[in-house]
Formats: structure tokens, C-alpha cells, sequence
């Protein structure tokens, strides 16, 4: 509590996170307020959301504006229903038809859109891009409800405990079968074979540790001879290699029980090395434990690594806050996972809060670019965009924008934590991972995408015929500022970019804006949504 | 058959050397960049296919001699490709390190197998990062100097594309496009194009590629809406621009560039493009056949496009074969074989061959060990080279020895490579137009190792 009295404090101090000046080294020493509820302001709410949802909506600007309970709105986050697209494919995938993988990202889409539970999905998001698994691979591309489960287990556990989620990663087909877990089995000394090392080399060097040793600020460990401490040896891969045998479809025969697609693998034990085994950190693994409760110790022993706080927090606050956070910003989020507060380690919800709240997250910076995919979401949801057919019917967003749910390339993800786009950015040495997608290419054909999105399927709310798949933008609300250009464009810059963009590109805007007749009213705001939206200020998210 | 196409190969060699080799070493830098870019049929491309994720090139040129098969055999086992099916290679060149071994490729490999028979595709073997030449008791013992973070995916790709093994923030191709725009001037459009997304070989410090889709230059329709606003909207957009040029954010400055370069880049390529008629050559409609074809078009149009020097990068995935390998290869090598074929074919459709290179590169080699019906992260791998100017029918440097403790085994068959990362890469770039005294330059690492070129162009 006192940790978010100061924020309040601070923030007040700094405006109420009004925009410019001020940055976090500044509040070092400002005393601590003992007066509560502080408010954060509506720019201070909408740049909040704008971090922790798939979009700020007016309506929750208000709410959250007025008392700034940032309390009260995790709790609520956390008991919010979950969104599950299992669930919403249930009910829009006809009966005895088989979902395909369209039917998964229209469930996507109506989550990020229309679910309550943001935080949660905002969180799964962020953690499928770094629990990667994608339908691009051959062996789940027919199976969008394996998929699907899988995107539900991650918003279930995203605001749980990071050891549940690794089991529940590690247990899952999805992982099982992109990277190989699904069927690895025990050496075999005639025939000459070893165990798949695949998932055991990226459960480390992905999922937990990473490849080098690392500070609790993320910053590397280097030895005597200046080069980077290793975290684990290709002998420590081969090891839990060895451990991660034996899994397949439950009920006792390996890969070639029953096939279920929606629930965890289970152990064969006549697959698994059951012989005793020297995992990551010289930890021994005594022999004839058995494959589920070796897994177990191999998790335990991952997650309790200290580089997991630094390594997966740092990746959590790229995805939420910013490509660059100081190794200070780093070191506060990973405290929060070693220890929520009540001596827990690996909380969620603890680590969503710190990145959130963090005095770094709170003010403006450098920040990042918006995933396309957000781009798109945060028009969705501050038009309350629907369809005459009730769907989100957008399923293959990676043709424009080269990122789709669960469609990553490989498991490296859509892009890579610290990738730099060659030009100023490598030579200042800053990563922007979101760049790694944007391109001569797909800046045109997503912006492209969005432009017909938000300017050419302006159409209001009822024009549309129950069975049209247009996903429209309700203007309704917005009808009474037309008239107002400069309030217009303030408004839709307070939702859209948490008010930061320049006064120059708001009066560019509005000034454009006035020379459309005031009669127009749909297209003052489609045209200024549209303008905003383009505008590399707003692309990128400070 | 043979016989005339070595003597044409040799006459065509002989009229290299005395029309360019011989002429500029006798010249200067800048006279040597002018004498680069003087002839108005002076065009080369080098083409990149990645083979994303760690391709098994063990399964990809197989030894079909009776002994040395068995080796193979013995440690590949059921993933151990069977004798008779395999498309043995006629080599053309006498290339002392091969032996009397005979090699062949993968069954679904026929068009590669006939370019190699028709001196057109050379075969580079195990080529991989050294930090330094390494021999396994070093390996073993523990006291050679290592590249970093061997077997993993994305690093092992960036030794591969910055081709040292040392801190190199930059990608080989990037380096030869910063070091010719210095000597040539910025061409106005990159020289480095790529079809297959961003990737390190591209970058430079100078220089940025292009990224294209394999479908073509997308266009900014947004001020093509057709309403009356729409030349007003563009304006005002181009101001935003302006303002982001100038604005104190480094990522709001990349954006606004990269959007810059989207607009004024995709209109110049897309005419380019559609203004001569695509190849008639017929490619497979994979995204590796579809980003080959892009590239063939590239080409096509490099006299509308206004280039003398291109570098093209195209990416396929789906080489991490730890699990159901042979069947996975099947599709993978039948993909790779024809769209190589059809490239080929296409550059000879446009009577550009011999100006074009193409070859192949990847994360890793796989090991030669199973983990049952797949196999895992390796080193060393083969590499393909092809074009019309590419001395084929040869395999260049040693075939690694596949008995399991061998002197090429750094464990569970995973292959020591004899070839280092930028002894390859170098002398693609000097076909390509880096002059020798450049080469250093681009290849600081080069050095370490006792061959500067591999012959391949000689």
C-alpha cells in the first residue's frame, strides 16, 4: 500500500502524468504523502489502459479517472470472468462442424475486444509471445481447439502463479507437439538414439533462465575473460532432455493412446529414462523418480533460477510498457517476482502490478510501437465495433500486419526481445522488437488495413444487415463533438494515444478537420480517427 | 556432353579473368568502382535462400560409395536415406579433397541434381562459425577458443549472416552495401532487397534493405480512397511525417523513415515491376517458390529499377526436424530442389545467368545421431551455390568423416566444420564486387583461416 501512496504522490508531483517534464530519477526524493487517493487524471487513466487493456474506451477513462483506485481495478481484473475462446468457439462454430483456425482468431479478436477480463487478456497475450507455440507448424494447423485450449490455459494462468503455468506449458499438447515433448522418448543404446532435446534446450533458453546469467537488474554476468557467463551446458540440455521422456496421450500407451486434443499429455513409463540424471545448476535428479515427478523437479528447479524475474519480467514490460526499461525498472519487477509482498514467488498478478504501476510506466518515454494487432483492438473497442453477423470475422490480420494470434513463425516469436532495426536505432543501441515486422512493406499493407478499418467501414451502427461480416464503428457517441474539431481531435488523441501527442499534430489534424462541412459529420471523425491512427506520434506508444 | 560444357565453362572463365580480374587489380579504388559500374551489362545479384530453422544437409548430399555409405548408415540408422533411391552427382571437377567418394542427393532433389551435372550448382561442404580452426582434441579438451552460444537457433543464425564468429552488430550483405555505397554513392534503391522479412545479414550501419513481399511492392492506398479529401488527407499525412522527422523520439524518427521509404519506394517498385512482363518459367507455389519468383521479377526489372548490384533474401521455413524427419525432408527437399530449379531456369529465361548467384544458408547441420525419428541442434552443414557463373559439378572442401568419435565429431555427431562462416561469405562477396583489398575490410575475421577463397567463381 505505502508502495502505491508514492506512486501517487509522485504522480501528483509530476502533474497527474500530464505529459511533459518530470522524469523518474526526480522523484527519488520526494517525500512520502501520506494523504490518500491521489488521482492520476483521465491522461493518467488513459495511458494506464492504453498499457493494460487492448484499448482505452471513454467510458473506462471515466471510471478509473475520477478516484485513480488502481486497488480496486486489479482486484476487479482478477475476479472478472475469464474470456475463454473455447468457450466463444462453442457458440459460433455450428454443430458437428470442426473449428478451424479461423474460428480461433475470431474467438481471439471478440476476447481482446469485447472480453471483461483485459488485464487477464492482455496478459495472455503477452505471454503467448513468449510461450510461443503457432498454427503454422504441421502438426497444429489442423487443430484450432487444441490451439484454443492452449490460449485459454495462458488467460487462465496469467494472472496465477508462473510455476502453474509452466506445468500446465509444459503438460499441454500444444507444446507438446511444437516442440517435440509430445513423443520424446528414452535413449536406446542399440539402435544408436538420444532424446529429443527441443523442448528441454527452449524451456530454458526461451521460457525460464535464458541463454546467460543475469543481475537481478537483467543486466549480464560476465567472467573473468569478459565474455558472458553461460547459463547451462549443451550437456545440461541433453540431461533434461532426458528428464522430459515418456509423454504422450493419457491413458498408459505413449503416442498411440486415444488421441486428446484438449487435455494434458500424460507419462508411459516404459518411454521415460528413468535413470538418475544432472540437470541446470548441478541439481541431481536421483533415479526411478518417474516422468511426472522428474518434470515437477525440473520446473521447480528452473523457477526458482534467479535469472526467471529479470529474464521473463523484462520480456512482460516490452510487451506492456516499453522496449527499453532501465535496469532500475527491471530490477523493481523482478523483486516482484521473486516476492509478491506475502513471500510468494512467480505471482502474475504481483508482476502485472509493478510493471503497471511502476513510476517508469506511469511517466512518458521512449515507449514502444504498438503491436499492429493493438492498433487495430484499441479502434475496435473505442468504436465498439461490431458486425451485423455478431462476428470478428478478421482471420488472417498476418497477410497485412505479419502477426496473428498463435501464428508466429517459429517460436522465437513475431519478433525478438532485443532487436534493433538496423540505422539510428542500432547505433543507439535501442531495441525495438515490434520493428522487426514493420517493414517498406507491411507499414503500406497494415496501414492500408487500418485506413479501411477506420475510415472506409465507418458505417453506423444499424445500417448493416444481421448476416453482413462488415465490422463497423459506432460514431453515435462521438456525433456531438464534430462540431468541435479541436475538441474532437483532443478526445480521440486522450483515448487513442493517452494524450501524447504534440500540440502541432492535433492542430494538423483538427485544422483539417474544420474544412470538412460541419454537416459531415462521419467523416470529421473518421477522417481525424483515421489521420491519428497514421500518425508515427501515435503509432508509438509513450 | 561433359566435355563441351567444361570447354565452354573454361572459355567463358578465361574471358572473366582477362575482362575484369586481370584489368582491376592494376586500378586504384575509385577507378576500380567506376570500371564496377561502366559496362551497361554489368549486373550481379547474390541471392540468400535461408533455411530457416537448422536444415539436415546430411540427408541432402548422401555418399553412395559402398563404404562410406555404411558409415553413414550406421549412425543415421532409420533416418539413414536408402542407397538405391538416392540421385548419385557426376562430378565435372577434379576437387582433390573429394576423393574417390561418390556422393548423391536426396530423392526429391532432381532439378538440383541436374544443375550440379550441368556445372551450374556447386556443393560447399560443412561450412559453419569457428572462432579460430578447431580441431576436435581441442574441442574435446577444452581449450579452443568457441563461438558463442553454439546449437541455438537465432544466435547461430547471426553468426551465420554477420559470417564471424566475434560481436558483429551488423550482417555480412549489409557491410558490402555500406562499403560500395561509400565507394559508389547510395544507389536509390537499396541494394539489398529482402522478400523474406527482416534479417541481420541485410543490416548495415549505412545501408538499409528493403523488404518486399513476395507478392509484390504493396502501395499506400490510404489517400486512394477516391473521395474528394483524399489529395488533402495525403498532404496533411506527409506533414505528420514532417513533424515525427522531427520529433525528439527515436522510435517516432524510425517510423515515420520507414513509412517514407514504404511510399516512395513502393510506388517505384511496383511500376518497375509491372512495367516487364514477369518470367514465363513456372515456380512452385510454396513461399519459397513465391519469394524465388519475386526475386526472378526483381531481376527482370533491374533496368527499370536503375541497379547494377543486388542482394536478394528469401527465408523458408520449417527445417527443425526433431520429430518425423523423413517424412518432413520429402516436402522440404522437393520444395527446395524446385524452386532453386525454377530460379535458375527463370534467370537463364531472362539471359541473366551468368550475373546471378544464388545459395544456401541456415542456422546449424543437424546431428547425424536420432533422438528417434528426427534429430537435433548440430553445426557444420553443406551449402548450395548456383548460377551461371558458379564453377558446378563440384563438392568444394572435405565431406566430414560420419563415424561416431570421429576427428569431425564434436559429439553425438555433431560436426566440427572445416569451412568457416567467412571464408564462405567472402568469396560470394568478391564474385559479387568487393574488391580483394576490401575484403579484409568487410571479413575482419577472415584472416584466421588459411584459404581466402573457396574457388568456387575461380
Amino acid at each position: 500500500m505505502a508502495y502505491l501512496l508514492f506512486i501517487f504522490a509522485w504522480l501528483v508531483a509530476c502533474g497527474g502524468g500530464g505529459g511533459s517534464g518530470g522524469n523518474a530519477d526526480s522523484t527519488a526524493d520526494a517525500p512520502v504523502d501520506e494523504t490518500p487517493a491521489a488521482t492520476v487524471g483521465e491522461v493518467g487513466a488513459a495511458r494506464f489502459l492504453d498499457h493494460a487493456t487492448f484499448g482505452a474506451r471513454l467510458d473506462d477513462i471515466d471510471a478509473l479517472a475520477p478516484a485513480s483506485d488502481f486497488d480496486a481495478w486489479f482486484a476487479a481484473q482478477a475476479r472478472a470472468q475469464p474470456c475463454l475462446e473455447s468457450q466463444r468457439m462453442a457458440a459460433t462454430v455450428a454443430a458437428g462442424t470442426v473449428a478451424i483456425q479461423a474460428d480461433r482468431v475470431e474467438a481471439w479478436w471478440y476476447c481482446a475486444v469485447r472480453g471483461d477480463d483485459q488485464l487477464r487478456q492482455r496478459m495472455a497475450w503477452a505471454l503467448s509471445q513468449i510461450f510461443v507455440v503457432s498454427d503454422q507448424s504441421n502438426a497444429l494447423g489442423g487443430h484450432a481447439d487444441t490451439l484454443a485450449s492452449y490460449y485459454d490455459m495462458l488467460a487462465q494462468n496469467a494472472l496465477g502463479n508462473y510455476r502453474d503455468l509452466l506445468g500446465a506449458v509444459s503438460r499441454s499438447v500444444a507444446m507438446g507437439l511444437y516442440l517435440n515433448m509430445f513423443g520424446n522418448r528414452k535413449a536406446d543404446a542399440t539402435l544408436g538414439t538420444h532424446a529429443d532435446e527441443n523442448f528441454a534446450r527452449e524451456l530454458m533458453q526461451l521460457f525460464t533462465v535464458g541463454l546467460v546469467r543475469l543481475n537481478a537488474d537483467g543486466s549480464t554476468q560476465y567472467g573473468a575473460d569478459g565474455k558472458p557467463l553461460p547459463t547451462y551446458s549443451q550437456t545440461d540440455v541433453e540431461q533434461l532432455a532426458r528428464a522430459l521422456t515418456g509423454w504422450g496421450f493419457p491413458g498408459g500407451n505413449f503416442v498411440w493412446g486415444t488421441p486428446q486434443w484438449t487435455v494434458p499429455m500424460a507419462p508411459t513409463d516404459s518411454y521415460h529414462d528413468s535413470g538418475a540424471k544432472t540437470i541446470i545448476g548441478n541439481t541431481s535428479i536421483p533415479a526411478g523418480l518417474g516422468a511426472d515427478a522428474e518434470l515437477d523437479m525440473a520446473l521447480d528447479t528452473l523457477f526458482h533460477h534467479p535469472n526467471v524475474g529479470p529474464f521473463i519480467g523484462r520480456q512482460l514490460i516490452q510487451r506492456l510498457v516499453t522496449s527499453n526499461p532501465s535496469p532500475a525498472y527491471v530490477a523493481r519487477v523482478a523483486a516482484a517476482f521473486d516476492d509478491n509482498g506475502r513471500g510468494v514467488r512467480g505471482d502474475l498478478l504481483a508482476v502485472a502490478k509493478a510493471i503497471l504501476l511502476d513510476p517508469e510506466a506511469r511517466t512518458p518515454g521512449t515507449g514502444k510501437l504498438r503491436e499492429p494487432l493493438l492498433r487495430v483492438t484499441q479502434l475496435w473497442r473505442l468504436f465498439d465495433a461490431r458486425a451485423g453477423d455478431g462476428l470478428y470475422d478478421f482471420f488472417l490480420p498476418d497477410a497485412v500486419f505479419a502477426q496473428a494470434p498463435l501464428r508466429s513463425p517459429s517460436v522465437f516469436n513475431f519478433y525478438r526481445p532485443d532487436y534493433q532495426p538496423p540505422g539510428e536505432l542500432t547505433e543507439a543501441r535501442l531495441a525495438a522488437p515490434e520493428m522487426q515486422i514493420l517493414n517498406e512493406s507491411t507499414v503500406n499493407s497494415g496501414g492500408t488495413a487500418l485506413t479501411f478499418m477506420g475510415y472506409l467501414w465507418r458505417s453506423s451502427r444499424g445500417t448493416s444487415a444481421p448476416d453482413d461480416g462488415s465490422i463497423t464503428l459506432d460514431f453515435t457517441p462521438w456525433e456531438p463533438l464534430a462540431a468541435d474539431p479541436d475538441a474532437l481531435v483532443e478526445r480521440l488523441d486522450l483515448a487513442l494515444t493517452g494524450a501524447q501527442s504534440s500540440a502541432a499534430v492535433r492542430s494538423l489534424i483538427a485544422d483539417y478537420v474544420a474544412a470538412i462541412p460541419a454537416d459531415q459529420v462521419e467523416k470529421r471523425i473518421g477522417d481525424a480517427t483515421d489521420l491519428l491512427l497514421h500518425a508515427p506520434q501515435a503509432v508509438v506508444q509513450r | 556432353m561433359n566435355l563441351m560444357m567444361n570447354r565452354r565453362r573454361a572459355l567463358q572463365l578465361g574471358v572473366n579473368a582477362l575482362g575484369s580480374g586481370a584489368l582491376l587489380a592494376t586500378l586504384g579504388g575509385f577507378e576500380r568502382a567506376l570500371a564496377a559500374s561502366a559496362p551497361a551489362n554489368d549486373y550481379r545479384a547474390l541471392v540468400c535462400v535461408f533455411l530457416a530453422g537448422g536444415c539436415d544437409t546430411a540427408n541432402l548430399v548422401v555418399p553412395t560409395s559402398g563404404s562410406v555409405y555404411q558409415l553413414y548408415a550406421r549412425i543415421r540408422q532409420t533416418l539413414a536415406l536408402p542407397s538405391i533411391d538416392l540421385l548419385g552427382l557426376n562430378s565435372l571437377l577434379d576437387l582433390p579433397l573429394l576423393g574417390g567418394v561418390r556422393y548423391g542427393l536426396h530423392p526429391s532433389c532432381a532439378g538440383l541434381q541436374s544443375l550440379y551435372d550441368s556445372g551450374r550448382l556447386a556443393i560447399v561442404a560443412n561450412t559453419g562459425p569457428l572462432a579460430e580452426p578447431l580441431t576436435r582434441a581441442d574441442y574435446v579438451a577444452g581449450r579452443a577458443t568457441l563461438p558463442p552460444q553454439l546449437f541455438s537457433h537465432i544466435d547461430q543464425q547471426h553468426l551465420r549472416m554477420s559470417a564471424t564468429a566475434d560481436a558483429q552488430p551488423h550482417g555480412w550483405a549489409g557491410r558490402v552495401a555500406d562499403l560500395l555505397a561509400a565507394r559508389e554513392g547510395q544507389p536509390e534503391l537499396a541494394m539489398n532487397v529482402s522478400i523474406g522479412g527482416a534479417n541481420l545479414w541485410q543490416s548495415g550501419a549505412e545501408t538499409l534493405p528493403y523488404v518486399l513481399s513476395a507478392d509484390g511492392a504493396p502501395r499506400m492506398r490510404y489517400w486512394q480512397a477516391g473521395d474528394s479529401e483524399a489529395v488533402r488527407r495525403r498532404q496533411v499525412f506527409t506533414r505528420l511525417l514532417d513533424l515525427a522527422d522531427a520529433d525528439g523520439n527515436p522510435l517516432v524518427r524510425e517510423y515515420s523513415r520507414t513509412q517514407r521509404r514504404g511510399i516512395d519506394t513502393a510506388e517505384r517498385v511496383a511500376s518497375a515491376l509491372d512495367a516487364v512482363p514477369a518470367p514465363s518459367t513456372t515456380f512452385p507455389q510454396s513461399y519459397l517458390g513465391k519469394q524465388l519468383a519475386m526475386a526472378a521479377r526483381l531481376i527482370g526489372a533491374r533496368e527499370a529499377l536503375g541497379v547494377k548490384r543486388q542482394m536478394i533474401f528469401v527465408m523458408a521455413g520449417g527445417w527443425d526436424t526433431h520429430a518425423n524427419q523423413l517424412s518432413q525432408q520429402t516436402d522440404l527437399f522437393a520444395d527446395l530442389s524446385a524452386s532453386l530449379t525454377s530460379f535458375h531456369r527463370a534467370t537463364e529465361e531472362l539471359a541473366i545467368a551468368d550475373s546471378v548467384t544464388s545459395f544456401t544458408a541456415t542456422d546449424f547441420g543437424r546431428t547425424l545421431t536420432r533422438n528417434g525419428d528426427g534429430t537435433d541442434h548440430g553445426w557444420g552443414s553443406h551449402a548450395l551455390v548456383l548460377g551461371g557463373a558458379v564453377r558446378g559439378g563440384g563438392i568444394y572442401g572435405r565431406m566430414p568423416d560420419m563415424a561416431t568419435g570421429s576427428a569431425d565429431d564434436a559429439g553425438s555427431g555433431r560436426i566440427i566444420p572445416q569451412i568457416a562462416t567467412e571464408q564462405y561469405a567472402a568469396t560470394l562477396a568478391r564474385w559479387f564486387g568487393v574488391a580483394e583489398s576490401d575484403i579484409d575490410t568487410v571479413f575482419p575475421t577472415l584472416g584466421r583461416f588459411a584459404s581466402r577463397d573457396l574457388g568456387i567463381f575461380a
